[in-house]
């Protein structure tokens, strides 16, 4: 019910990757490109993780995240393995992921396909 | 023990190595090693030749110095305290050829190591999905002797999936960023073990987390944290590697646990919330620690991490476990950067069909073929 509220937003992108964990999770994006970055006090919540691929660096942004999505990796790969047993949807393999959802400003993760939709202007 | 004697008789292990590897390399990503810490600093692969000149030969002579003191092949294996430490060794015989052991040192020494994993479990590549280290007996007696927080018990029950699951995370992670990719070396996860009514029971040992090449966890206050789990209606399979893998979330199937260590207070609740903000304090100062490291700097630190990996078989020589002098010059100087360079395209594999991409795989982890075109 919530997607098709959403899907009257004006902009919408979809991609495909793999699911890597069941469920479906949403939020507005937050895009990490450069996952050296040092985030050790991260004030928000319940946001949608967007990366190239996990490192521990982003470990207390992963805990505090609805769901992850990453443009590398396969059902195996770190952020897989962590969203499995946080259980947050996690879809993994989401080629150029970050650059296309750069302008988007709300997010659902559907970890059950392996689907991410983005949103603009998205009325609550 | 009736597989290590087949195994033994005709090599087996070091033949079913390299498929064994392409299969669960080709289960983690496409492109193999870009997507795991130390990368976007380097490419594991990238620091893997300064190991393997220096640790393999040292590796060698060590073993056939034990052999000469009496030590048998199952006391030397459980010198090395967990399987998935041996198994992390393995990783470094794609570049087995820069050991510049003779060949037939070099592959007895490969064999060998994949042999030693068999003392633990009989399955050493982890075939069935199962990691048994431990006796049904002993996990039997491990349930009945520790009283288990059973969550249909507790009003609070998801709060406390919440928390084990967080906990979980911070486990990984925080040997993730001792141990980079390799977290392995410093973690043992084993089972799945079936209990009755359709449970399972898990057991992460983080029994190595204060590893003397790092300063940022000297105060860290444990030595060992070790969490027993039970799951229930789901199934959970380990691999080579050491990762877990289920279908289903983990947190929603958990249905009990016990922290084995350590044991801080007698409530087992204030034990996991205490726990869960010490690791977050420490993963905290690890990353500002490892921030500041350049490329060099960390490529050091990953071969420090090997060099410690076989710390217990130095002590029992009672010789320094730090790596020579020419490990950190040659890293300095870049020996094999130019090698590593050009070797590093054979890792990328994204655009090759799935059967291609197999047989690359195949190839790099076949350290038979690796060294017969080296003697060539």
């Amino acid at each position: 019910m919530y997607l098709k509220s959403l899907k009257k937003s004006s902009f919408k992108v979809t991609l495909k990757g793999i699911p890597a964990s069941s469920g479906i999770g949403e939020g507005p994006p937050l895009i990490v490109k450069n996952v050296r970055k040092p985030l050790i006090n991260p004030s928000k919540k319940n946001f949608v993780l967007i990366t190239p691929y996990a490192t521990p660096m982003l470990t207390l942004l992963m805990l505090r995240a609805s769901a992850i999505i990453t443009e590398k990796g396969g059902k195996l790969s770190h952020a897989a393995i962590v969203a499995r047993e946080l259980g947050i949807p996690c879809v993994v393999g989401v080629e150029h992921c970050i650059q296309k959802l750069k302008e988007v400003d709300w997010i659902l993760v559907d970890g059950n396909e392996g689907t991410v939709y983005g949103f603009k202007d998205v009325s609550r | 023990m009736e597989m290590r004697v087949q195994y033994m008789a005709s090599k087996m292990y070091l033949d079913k190595f390299p498929s064994a590897m392409s299969k669960h390399f080709l289960r983690r990503s496409k492109d193999i090693g870009y997507d795991v810490w130390p990368s976007p600093i380097f490419h594991p692969s990238e620091a893997d030749p300064y190991v393997a000149k220096y640790l393999l030969p040292r590796l060698y002579t060590d073993v056939q110095t034990l052999k000469a003191k009496g030590y048998n092949e199952e006391r030397i294996a459980k010198l090395f305290l967990n399987p998935s430490r041996i198994a992390r060794l393995t990783y470094l015989y794609h570049a087995f050829s820069f050991s510049n052991l003779p060949a037939n040192e070099a592959l007895w020494l490969a064999e060998f190591l994949l042999r030693l994993i068999s003392y633990y479990r009989e399955d050493v590549f982890l075939e069935s999905g199962k990691n048994l280290i431990f006796k049904t007996e002993q996990i039997k007696n491990l349930v009945g002797y520790h009283k288990i927080i059973s969550f249909e018990e507790e009003k609070d029950f998801r709060e406390l999936q919440e928390s084990i699951a967080k906990l979980n995370i911070l486990i990984a992670n925080f040997l993730e960023l001792l141990y980079f990719c390799h977290q392995h070396i410093g973690l043992e996860i084993h089972g799945p073990y079936n209990l009755q009514n359709n449970n399972i029971v898990v057991i992460r040992d983080a029994y190595d987390i204060k590893p003397p090449f790092w300063d940022f966890c000297k105060g860290f206050r444990y030595n060992r944290i070790c969490l027993l789990t039970i799951y229930k209606n789901t199934k959970i399979s380990l691999d080579y590697a050491g990762r877990i893998f289920s279908r289903s979330s983990l947190k929603n199937k958990l249905v009990g646990v016990q922290l084995l260590e350590p044991k801080i207070d007698s409530n087992i609740k204030a034990n996991i919330y205490l726990l869960i903000h010490d690791l977050e304090n420490v993963i905290k100062e690890g990353i500002l620690h490892v921030n500041k490291l350049d490329k060099k700097q960390l490529m050091k630190k990953y071969g420090e991490m090997f060099f410690y990996a076989i710390k217990p078989i130095r002590d029992e020589l009672q010789v320094k476990w730090e790596p020579p002098e020419g490990f950190y010059k040659d890293i300095e100087n870049g020996v094999f950067d130019e090698y590593t360079r050009e070797k590093m395209k054979s890792f990328r594999l994204s655009s090759l069909p799935l059967k291609e991409r197999r047989k690359h795989l195949e190839k790099i982890w076949d350290v038979k073929k690796q060294l017969t075109i080296k003697n060539h």
